[in-house]
């Protein structure tokens, strides 16, 4: 079977954007300011449920769609209004991202209360939970994401491109570009004095204090940037699947997000970078082997997520700084 | 079962100073071996429940020659340590994924036939729980024993307080962690073996079950009897809040997750050392 190469690199850049957002947001949290995030998905995906519900409901109200947002019908009847309403869907567009962000903002907020109070281990473990309890409840509540059925009709904002090669294509440029720009505000932001509180923050907490830096205020802004950022990342990837079904939201996400900055780099994200596009990499050879070789497409998404499994395993025994490790900060010359 | 699957996971906590997220796929090994041994072979429960727990001990003993022990032998943080667990869990399960899927067991249950021996509140009870309930005490019991009473567990008790002082106490610190994974994987081998008797079960069935065993540690404040609490209140909690919210104020019973959720938050908040603490008095 023959593979569209258009369409096969231009899903891997919105893989690529999309992973880099979000090892971004992690590599915020856990390599420079110290706060192990292990409940990545929940954040990411607060994202996809935001834009899901919210797009679902605005198209309704701009179309003039009536019925239930969850049936397949009203589905279909939105990704019909995209296609011949460009500027109404950049408006939904806008407006999916920036609620997606407070909310994850917010709940970034919420989660800070534990993280100010926790030993990081227990942190860990109590983000981890939450996470897989969340994923239990939006499942088992259909009013939040269709519940077991999902939520379809969640059509990209280049859905009035006819051509579905140059629709995908300028979907993977745009979320590129945001990914890019997340990533120097980011090395901005970290190479000012706010990056080296955040690491002493990380390296000695009580030192950090004794210098006067207010340590549960800055372990809360973090939180919240990246639990935005995070969200952000899910917003992106909702409207790429166009479909959001809180099932697929389960731990591998937030694994993903691990091996991606231990891979690259703790600390450094030049390797969140080089950890995000081997791993869109691995997933789009993933996707081809579907089409190429004759096997389920589940067995190879099992098989893809333990090569993953395996590669996390490795490094973090053999190297567990990362093929880029974290540089010494960069000073001016004394 | 959270007992079982929780004072292991205590044990692990302890023994081997780490937050094992892979301990469920222990049970889940052990689970599927009773399931596909009496389901397709013909295999009497009393010969495939101690397989699953060989089966379990093996795979906990590897994982620990193979994975953790390199690391901390490295000195890796905690969090390393658990994110490897996490690894582990990922790989083992989706590994269990592909097997179940190509043989098409992803939902399978142990046909071990259980005589109904009466009927109480529309549950019926059959002689399998005669089984699990005495059996799962006496396994809680005998590893108290070993702890507080035997050698062993006064050393692995010791390795647990400190590793480094139980090392120059002449202690062989290596042989006693592969000790403390071999029970651990023993216990988790079982309970997962009887979850498979009991219900259906999936390649995520332990993971699942982690998340209420963690909770159980957590709340139980890291104790061996502060689990079997913990792991009792929190499966009385889970079931009967369920049942009773259900008919009282008609919430669905899948919510029944956010019960145990809602006490280890409220326990995480107004006592971070969960409900018992470890005594000094054993010293």
């Amino acid at each position: 079977m023959a593979v569209d190469l258009a369409i096969f690199f231009g899903t891997m850049a919105v893989y690529f954007g999309v992973y880099l957002i979000l090892a971004l947001s992690l590599n915020l949290e856990y390599g420079f300011a110290g706060q192990p995030d292990f409940g990545k998905v929940f954040f990411f995906s607060l994202g996809a449920y935001a834009s899901g519900a919210l797009v679902a409901e605005l198209i309704s109200y701009l179309g003039n769609i009536p019925g239930d947002i969850f049936s397949a019908a009203t589905a279909n009847l939105r990704a019909e209004y995209a296609m011949s309403n460009p500027a109404a869907m950049w408006l939904v567009f806008m407006i999916a991202i920036a609620v997606a962000m407070v909310i994850g903002g917010v709940f970034g907020y919420l989660a800070s209360y534990p993280a100010i109070r926790l030993r990081a281990d227990y942190l860990a473990i109590t983000l981890l939970l939450t996470a897989t309890i969340s994923e239990n409840f939006v499942l088992s509540t259909p009013g939040i994401a269709g519940g077991a059925n999902g939520l379809g009709g969640i059509p990209s904002p280049f859905s009035w491109l006819t051509n579905g090669r140059l629709a995908i294509g300028a979907y993977a440029a745009l979320v590129l570009a945001i990914g890019i720009g997340v990533y120097f505000l980011l090395e901005r932001t970290l190479n000012s004095p706010y990056g080296r509180k955040l690491k002493s923050i990380r390296d000695d907490e009580a030192v950090a204090k004794s210098f006067g830096k207010n340590t549960p205020r800055i372990k809360a802004q973090v939180l919240v940037i990246a639990s935005a950022i995070a969200a952000l990342s899910g917003v992106l990837y909702t409207f790429f699947t166009n479909y959001e079904f809180a099932g697929s939201f389960t731990f591998v996400w937030t694994a993903n997000a691990w091996i991606m900055i231990v891979l690259g780099g703790v600390g450094n994200n030049k390797g969140a970078l080089l950890g995000a596009f081997i791993l869109a990499a691995l997933d789009s050879t993933t996707s081809l082997a579907v089409v190429m070789v004759n096997i389920p497409s589940y067995e190879l998404s099992y098989a893809r997520n333990m090569i993953v499994a395996a590669v996390l395993i490795v490094m973090l025994v053999f190297r567990p700084k990362g093929i880029l490790p974290e540089r010494s900060l960069k000073m001016p010359s004394l | 079962m959270y007992a079982l699957l929780g004072v292991s996971l205590t044990l692990s906590i302890n023994g081997a100073k780490m937050y094992n997220w892979a301990h469920g796929e222990l049970a889940t090994v052990g689970a599927y071996v009773v399931a596909v041994l009496t389901t397709f072979h013909g295999v009497s429960a009393l010969i495939a429940i101690p397989l699953a727990m060989l089966a379990a001990a093996g795979l906990a003993l590897a994982v620990d020659e193979s994975t953790y022990k390199p690391l901390v032998r490295r000195g890796a943080n905690s969090i390393q340590i658990m994110l490897a667990s996490i690894a582990v869990s990922i790989f083992v399960r989706y590994g269990i994924f592909i097997y179940a899927a190509a043989a098409f067991i992803l939902t399978i249950k142990a046909s071990v036939e259980m005589p109904v021996l009466t009927s109480l509140l529309g549950v019926q009870i059959t002689s399998l729980y005669l089984w699990i309930i005495p059996s799962a005490l006496v396994t809680v019991f005998a590893l108290r024993t070993l702890l507080t009473r035997t050698l062993t567990g006064k050393q692995i008790r010791a390795m647990s307080d400190n590793a480094e002082l139980a090392r120059v106490s002449g202690i062989n610190v290596t042989a006693l962690r592969r000790n403390v994974w071999l029970i651990v994987g023993v216990i988790a081998g079982l309970a997962g073996a009887f979850w498979a008797m009991y219900s259906f079960i999936t390649p995520e069935i332990g993971f699942d079950l982690l998340v209420d065993s963690f909770a159980a540690a957590i709340v139980g404040g890291l104790t061996y009897d502060g689990t079997v609490i913990a792991g009792y209140i929190i499966g009385l909690a889970e079931n009967v809040g369920a049942y009773l919210l259900n008919q009282t104020l008609g919430v669905p019973t899948q919510y029944k997750i956010l019960i145990t959720f809602s006490i280890l938050i409220a326990v995480l908040i107004a006592k971070p050392s969960g409900l018992t603490t470890r005594r000094m008095r054993e010293l």
